[in-house]
């Protein structure tokens, strides 16, 4: 095909118009307004309110049905793990929270003009996993302890009721939300991977909920699996006594929060090399 | 200012854009056509920083746009239409923009003031129109009041009011010495609005010029004569440097079976020089009509060459499949 390459229409082009110079000159944006942005669109959308309100009625509602009734009343541990047993279930409405962060953007294509608005992506995913991670916190740990309000509100009389006080307790209660928080980072990670909400959603409830029961079948081998897999370590922290065949608490902790940043520095380094 | 220098983009055996280059200047409205499929997306998210290209470079006013300190600022798209989470309102969805690139608030209700949005700002997205979608992505491009203005089909979809609007949108954005790059590939659309055409065919560049010149050589310009007298003013016109060939057209070939004074297509001359060599010989005009040749003409016959090399492809790719 042969190239048509012809003069402009106007000799010389209008660049010394009376239009005001544009562009330039104002104050640069920094991750802080990139956290801006991103807390923005997060609140702005009815997925954020929905996916967290879940959490909390799920968390809440089965700490305070499911609470065992018939506890021998020296069993503390117990009793705090039948309270928070929700979590459960609950944490896969803070999974959802985290990959549909990433997967709306994706599916309704508004990714582009948030590539476009801030086009440093690792700037912008580093303030995306800020306001997931702060959000979940905050969520998470209201969560955990009015759950734990409610629950030992409902115990039976009689029953040792878990104290404050006690130091493992608050341990689970504090590292639980801490949990919630690196969970909904670790969601955001397989979103960000997997950009699609149906391929994330179900990549999240495979690997918190489905697969540890699987292990749960296989054994030997599938204890193990369990031992080692990110998020039942991390759930270790919920132990008011530690068993002995599990990671302990708070290396439990560390082991996810280890494999939660991992995954969004792989998130990160695939969405800045992909095409949007 | 866009530059693109041997923009290409290949997936994997497909080239999508072929060494591409251009340059888009301020003060114009810049149409960017091609058949669908030819590679103008592709290229437009080259230009804004979505898509890595495979070689070659894009810059925006002098810079890649993903080196751009305040990228809102320098340079605005609409890329897609409707590309805003459906349960948004349109209000949030400019807010965060604003507030990514450090942009007062005010900013926010003065696009939506522009581009007639004030009334609906508070709704969500999901309930908007095709249209009303159009307006919110042009309000998302000016929220920086950019030097560069990008839209991909901007009027795709939009009724005939939304569709001046679009235009007189971009003449005025031209007119303040403004980048205008706007991609279609509705011809008939462009003729009215672009001042300079860059036409691509598959991922190549097929023409890089002004609206005027890009009609001027195309082969269905010409004046249409007929006269009585034709025997005798074909060559005083021939004469003249003129080359004059019967009429071939479908739309007028009810006039051809007539026998008298059959309408000749005379190119080389204009009007005026062609009346006035018959007025010096004596000789009657019963018609003289200048040609107004269509954009979608001057394109169809541009990319004509295109689509016979892809026929000459096939066949090479049946004979070596024959030879093996």
């Amino acid at each position: 095909m042969n190239t048509v390459r012809t003069q402009y229409a106007r000799p010389e082009p209008l660049v010394d118009s009376p239009a005001p110079p544009r562009g330039d000159g104002g104050p640069s944006p920094r991750f802080a307004d990139a956290v801006a942005f991103e807390w923005i669109k997060a609140r702005s959308i009815r997925s954020t309110w929905w996916t967290l309100a879940a959490a909390a009625c799920i968390t809440i509602g089965i700490g305070v049905l499911g609470g065992d009734k018939a506890l021998p009343a020296d069993d503390t541990a117990n009793v705090l793990g039948k309270i928070l047993i929700g979590l459960s279930l609950g944490q896969v409405a803070v999974c959802l929270f985290g990959v549909l962060t990433a997967t709306s953007e994706y599916g309704t294509g508004s990714i582009r003009s948030t590539f476009t608005a801030v086009p440093d992506r690792m700037r912008l995913l580093a303030a995306k996993a800020l306001v997931v991670f702060t959000v979940s916190l905050v969520a998470g740990t209201a969560i955990v302890f009015a759950t734990f309000a409610a629950g030992t509100l409902a115990l039976n009389p009689g029953v040792e009721v878990p104290s404050l006080s006690d130091g493992a307790v608050l341990r689970a209660l504090v590292g639980g939300g801490c949990y919630l928080a690196l969970l909904g980072v670790f969601s955001l990670a397989l979103g960000l991977v997997l950009r699609a909400s149906a391929g994330g959603i179900t990549a999240a409830v495979s690997i918190t909920f489905i697969l540890p029961t699987v292990f749960q079948m296989l054994g030997q081998d599938g204890e193990t699996l369990r031992k080692w897999w990110p998020t039942e370590a991390g759930q270790q922290i919920l132990k008011v006594t530690p068993s002995s065949t599990d990671l302990a608490p708070v290396p439990g902790l560390g082991y996810f929060a280890v494999a939660t940043v991992l995954a969004l520095a792989c998130a990160m380094v695939l969405t800045n090399r992909r095409d949007a | 200012m866009i530059e693109a220098r041997g923009l290409s983009k290949r997936y994997g055996d497909k080239v999508a854009v072929d060494d591409l280059s251009f340059t888009v200047r301020p003060g114009l409205v810049t149409g960017f056509l091609g058949p669908n499929g030819a590679g103008k997306s592709t290229t437009l998210r080259m230009i804004v920083g979505l898509d890595q290209p495979t070689s070659g470079t894009a810059t925006v006013c002098g810079r890649p746009y993903r080196e751009l300190a305040r990228p809102l600022c320098t340079a605005g798209a609409l890329l897609e239409a409707k590309a805003v989470h459906s349960g948004r309102t349109a209000r949030e969805h400019l807010r965060g923009l604003a507030a990514s690139n450090r942009l007062p608030k005010r900013r926010v209700d003065e696009v939506l003031e522009q581009v007639g949005l004030t009334a609906t700002a508070r709704r969500r997205v999901g309930g908007f129109s095709l249209g009303m979608g159009q307006r919110l992505g042009i309000a998302a491009a000016l929220l920086g009041d950019p030097e560069v203005i990008i839209l991909d089909e901007p009027v795709n979809g939009l009724d005939p009011e939304g569709i001046q609007w679009v235009r007189e949108f971009m003449r005025g954005m031209a007119d303040e010495g403004r980048t205008v790059l706007v991609s279609s590939h509705l011809m008939s659309e462009m003729q009215d609005t672009a001042d300079h055409l860059i036409v691509i065919g598959r991922g190549r560049l097929a023409a890089d010029s002004s609206m005027a010149d890009f009609l001027a050589r195309s082969s269905h310009n010409g004046v249409v004569v007929r006269s009585p007298h034709t025997a005798r003013l074909v060559p005083v016109l021939r004469g003249d440097g003129a080359t004059v060939d019967a009429l071939v057209d479908r739309d007028r070939a009810g006039e051809q079976d007539r026998a008298e004074d059959p309408p000749l297509i005379v190119k080389g001359l204009d009007a005026r020089r062609i009346g006035e060599l018959a007025g010096q010989n004596g000789l009657w005009l019963h018609e003289l009509a200048p040609q107004r040749v269509s954009l979608q003409e001057a394109f169809m016959e541009l990319t004509a060459d295109a689509v016979e090399y892809r026929v000459g492809q096939r066949r090479t790719a049946e004979h070596i499949g024959g030879a093996a």
